[in-house]
């Protein structure tokens, strides 16, 4: 599982770093930045559901490999 | 499949008598909740939106507006002259404006609404909240509660956002709290007094930090826009209003409702006293889910036509969205009607969703959690001695309840 980050459709909402702290961060200007792009299967289900239904910009993506 | 819509309802969600997730009546959605046309009282069409999942699909196409539209859905009937002027104010106004300009105006405020930013905030918030506890403490059980932390925390807060000196809050406070009154306590015209009063406040305000740049979310906003050329004074001033003042008696009626509802719940209560870190960001987001009150409707026009589930929104055509019916959809969150601090609602629309979503909600859910955490690790024998129930919607306008605790 890959985990993407759109910068250009981020709104900085910052909910992924709220919800997924050791996955996402964001930057000063509020915008996401990925700290970990290949998290454990621990984490992973908290990106899944922050990809689908959290994420107001559908700026996270999940990719397999 | 327009065309199946047979009769067109004139639309309930009226600032009179609107449907509210708290009382009865939402009952009155038709089974299924499919989108349902409506006539706004200009004439115009609107569809009710209320399932959760379509909500966060319209909200999330760049086809839909906030802009003035001849056909945009207002809920109330306006002469031409207040349309004029609220065409013109939106054009200053961070939630009625379009991407790309919503983006550049939004990312100027952004930096000092991050988590960090929130964080950062976050002593100052306790000591505040600790002042409004030892005065509690020294007028006794019973307190009101919204007249003893619900009203005035938020103010101070927002004080302290703006970097308004101490000496000028009683302004901001007094007529924040006149604004976001029941017209029970306020008549009109003292509202549009506090309104007027505030305005000329904000304008000094907006000069002040021009001549003399503060490092404040205020400030830095003022300074980033002025530099950017994108806003006259009077634009400021109404940017200004609407950052200080877009969540204030949402967070007001959270604080006040959340309590309530731990204190309706006293095994929940119990198992957040034993672990308020842990529990304590579940509990916020169950009440923010419980308590989207449907009076927040978040509406938008379409630009093009769009299809959703079958049904082709035309452009045009307006969109209600009833996000406090969706947070207590049973599609999405099982007995939705219960309140349940162990449930997931990280979903929640109480915020809004897509790119308006709410930029005051690390300072809200900050205020919440401070003040739930502080309440009862500070009183164990919180109770409720009187609240306003059910609570009364006056004039549409969200409920600012009374709240009596003892300890
Ligand atoms: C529990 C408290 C709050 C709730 C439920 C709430 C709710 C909302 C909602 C639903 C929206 C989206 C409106 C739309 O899409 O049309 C919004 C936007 C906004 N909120 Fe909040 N809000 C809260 C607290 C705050 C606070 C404390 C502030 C500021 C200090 C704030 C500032 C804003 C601003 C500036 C926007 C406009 C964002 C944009 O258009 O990009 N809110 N809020
Ligand atoms: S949740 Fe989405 S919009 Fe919010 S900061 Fe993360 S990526 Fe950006």
């Amino acid at each position: 599982m890959k985990i993407h980050a759109d910068r250009d459709r981020c709104i900085g909402a910052g909910l992924c770093a709220l919800n997924a702290p050791t996955i996402f961060d964001q930057d000063d200007d509020g915008m996401v930045v990925l700290l970990d792009s290949s998290p454990t299967l621990d984490n992973s289900s908290d990106a899944r559901r922050l990809a689908e239904d959290i994420c107001p910009s559908k700026a996270i993506r999940i990719t397999d490999g | 499949m327009t065309d199946t819509v047979e009769k067109v309802a004139t639309c309930p969600v009226a600032p009179h008598g609107w449907p509210n997730p708290l009382l009865p009546e939402y009952e009155q959605l038709p089974e299924g909740r499919p989108l349902t046309q409506v006539e706004m009282p200009s004439g115009s069409k609107a569809w009710l939106v209320a399932q959760h999942e379509q909500i966060q699909q319209l909200l999330a196409d760049d086809r839909f507006s906030v802009e003035p539209h001849p056909t945009f859905p207002i809920r109330f009937p306006a002469p031409q002259e207040l349309l004029d002027m609220i065409a013109r104010d939106a054009k200053n106004l961070l939630v009625t404006m379009d991407a790309p300009r919503h983006t550049r105006i939004r990312g100027m405020a952004l930096p000092d609404f991050t988590i960090r930013a929130a964080k950062k905030l976050g002593p100052r918030v306790q000591e505040l909240i600790d002042v409004y506890l030892d005065r509690m403490q020294e007028q006794g059980s019973p307190v009101d509660l919204v007249q003893a932390l619900a009203l005035p925390l938020p103010a101070q807060v927002i004080c302290e956002l703006a970097g308004i000196p101490e000496a000028e809050r009683d302004i901001f406070t007094k007529n924040a709290a006149i604004m976001v009154g029941t017209r029970h306590s306020y008549t009109m015209d003292e509202k549009l007094a506090a309104n007027d009063e505030l305005m000329k406040y904000f304008a000094t305000l907006v000069t002040e930090k021009q001549d003399n740049p503060t490092d404040d979310m205020l400030g830095n906003f003022i300074t980033r826009a002025t530099k950017s050329e994108e806003f006259d004074h009077h634009g400021l001033t109404l940017m200004t209003k609407m950052l200080l003042l877009a969540g204030y008696e949402f967070i007001v009626n959270r604080i006040a409702l959340g309590t309530q509802a731990l204190l309706d719940h006293p095994e929940q209560l119990a198992a957040l006293r034993e672990d308020p870190e842990g529990l304590m960001p579940k509990t916020v987001d169950e009440i923010l889910r419980y308590f989207s009150l449907v009076d927040e409707i978040i509406a938008r026009v379409a630009l093009a036509d769009v299809e959703i589930d079958g049904v082709t929104i035309k452009e045009g055509e307006g969109i209600l969205l009833l996000k406090g019916l969706a947070d207590r959809d049973p599609q999405q969150y099982s007995s939705p009607d219960t309140f349940d601090i162990h449930r997931d609602a990280r979903d929640h629309l109480a915020f809004g969703y897509g790119i308006h979503q709410c930029l005051g909600q690390h300072v809200a859910r900050l205020m919440l959690e401070l003040c739930l955490k502080s309440l009862i690790t500070r009183y164990p024998n919180l109770h409720m001695v009187e609240s306003s129930e059910p609570i009364e919607l006056i004039d549409g306008l969200p409920p600012i309840h009374k709240l009596t605790v003892g300890w």
